[in-house]
């Protein structure tokens, strides 16, 4: 529609007429903003005919102005409103890849043999301070038989570090005790 | 188009090959370093390089937060020029997508951590003769420490267990990300597609709050523009006859014409400047989020192309992806520089 010739209030009401309706049936995106965007020509090109015109062109405008806007809201709000609608899958989603990031981060962990190291470090730092024990009570001449006892049970512990023997067997590493 | 890669067992390296007897000994050692010599050339070889894929699932989670928050920024900024009786809808609305949005970052950075993930798996098993001498050297020094008698039969042991964990590093990484990563291409094609759509919501949003930003501003100098616009018509009518062709009578009007255009400049000019930032700005954010659906795209193929890497043992070409991850930072660096604040907008009162 072109404003060309239009000519007093009653044509620019129903070339404003004709968007309006034009503007109801606009669905795609493209649409909408070619629609509005006339709608808001249609307030820069609209004159009155002469002065006793002025109040009824200025309705027209305000009118172009409150569909040219709707349209566009209409637009915004069913938009927003898909995007809202996706929200409970995404949040379904989250939780799968979080689940596999987390059990991914433990299989690195396990193929870094990370709790392997751990287990064989603090087992060789408990042998180091029953070793530790053992010979401070061996240099002590005033202990007790029961403090000997403790020495004799050290022993015991130190050659039966089940814990550590497994782990090193665990890696195929023979060891004789 | 996107393909699904086959499901496949965990390759040849069982159970059993991993873990071992329950007491191996030397003689054990060597059945077992030939099975596992015996594994696939899919199952020995390096596995490929998944840092592009972690970097731009990173980058990707980055521009997915901020077209985002850019978008909901313009709506906010829109809300505050548009009629009187819609402020309060639009800014309605700019909430309502700022939560829903956070829906899709935190997906989107699931999925980032999961590519993290995926890249600490391939890097634990590529660095499997590192792990493994770690581990060696900690038994070494429990042995000496527990007075076992290793000697040198330990030390060759222990070499023999680096070289053999070398391969079951390897192993033990890609059957976990072929399963893994097979489990997860569902996951990975919605939230692509999933992504895709809301992308393309977003440019739509941005589009039409952009176009309100831009009605308003013509609103505000509509009669005065409608007056200048019938004022360059007349001109370039002149134009057109050319200045040879004009007679005395049409030049002087011609001048009349010019001079009333240039009275016009001093609101046109800084209603022509507000027009251009709003488009540079609407321009900039529907580019961003071009490139981010465009990058989502990519990141969903690159996560089939991984797969078929690790189960066939190939490389993988990651050139293009990160071209495109250089771009989609620059975008975005873009969008952030075009929301320079604006000055308040023109009038034809001045």
């Amino acid at each position: 529609m072109s404003f060309d010739n239009l000519k007093g209030a009653d044509q620019w009401a129903d070339a404003l007429k004709a968007l309006i309706e034009e503007s109801q049936t606009a669905e795609t995106l493209e649409e909408r903003l070619d629609i509005s965007k006339r709608l808001t020509e249609f307030i820069t090109r609209s004159r009155p005919a002469d002065e006793t015109e002025r109040a009824a062109i200025d309705q027209l405008d305000k009118m172009a102005g409150a569909v040219s806007e709707a349209v566009l809201i209409a637009e915004i709000q069913q938009r927003v409103q898909a995007i809202t609608a996706r929200a409970n899958e995404l949040a379904a989603l989250q939780k799968t890849f979080a689940s596999a990031a987390s059990k991914n981060l433990a299989a690195a962990k396990s193929i870094r043999l990370e709790n392997l190291r751990a287990a064989i470090t603090a087992a060789t730092g408990i042998i180091e301070s029953l070793n530790k024990v053992k010979g401070d009570l061996a240099a002590d001449p005033a202990a007790s038989e029961e403090q000997k006892g403790i020495s004799t049970k050290i022993d015991r512990a130190l050659k039966s570090v089940q814990d550590a023997r497994n782990a090193l067997e665990l890696l195929g590493v023979p060891i004789s005790l | 188009m996107i393909h699904f890669a086959s499901r496949r067992p965990l390759g040849n390296v069982s159970r059993t090959t991993i873990n071992g007897p329950s007491r191996p000994s030397i003689a054990a050692v060597g059945p077992r370093l030939a099975t596992i010599l015996l594994c696939s050339a899919a199952g020995c070889a390096v596995l490929p390089d998944v840092k592009p894929f972690a970097e731009a699932s990173a980058q990707l989670a980055v521009s997915i937060r901020s077209v985002g928050k850019t978008a909901v920024l313009q709506m906010r900024q829109v809300s505050d020029v548009a009629l009187p009786q819609n402020r309060k809808l639009i800014s309605d609305e700019a909430g309502k997508l700022e939560a829903a949005w956070s829906a899709h970052v935190a997906a989107m950075n699931a999925a980032a951590d999961y590519a993290r993930s995926v890249q600490e798996v391939a890097e634990a098993g590529n660095a499997g003769a590192e792990s493994a001498r770690r581990v060696a050297d900690a038994a070494l020094k429990l042995a000496e420490t527990a007075n076992f008698a290793v000697g040198q039969t330990g030390a060759i042991v222990g070499e023999a267990f680096v070289a053999i964990y070398k391969q079951v590093a390897r192993a033990r990484a890609r059957a976990r990300l072929i399963e893994c990563m097979n489990d997860l291409q569902p996951a990975v094609e919605s939230i692509m597609n999933l992504m895709a759509q809301s992308l393309e919501d977003l440019r739509a949003i941005v589009l039409a709050a952009a176009q309100i930003h831009l009605n308003a501003l013509t609103r505000g100098v509509g009669d005065e523009l409608g007056f200048r616009l019938s004022l360059v018509a007349a001109r370039d009518r002149f134009y057109e006859k050319g200045w040879d062709n004009l007679d005395d009578a049409q030049k002087a009007e011609l001048a009349t014409v010019e001079k009333a255009i240039a009275e016009t400049d001093k609101w046109h000019a800084p209603y022509d400047e507000q027009m251009r930032g709003v488009m540079a700005e609407r321009n900039a954010t529907v580019e961003a989020i071009s490139a981010a659906a465009q990058g989502m795209r990519d990141w969903g193929a690159m996560h089939v192309e991984l797969i078929d890497a690790i189960e066939q043992g190939s490389g993988i070409d990651t050139g293009e992806l990160l071209i495109l991850i250089e771009e989609i930072g620059d975008l975005v660096e873009r969008m952030r520089e075009s929301r320079a604040p604006l000055p308040p907008a023109p009038t034809p009162n001045g």
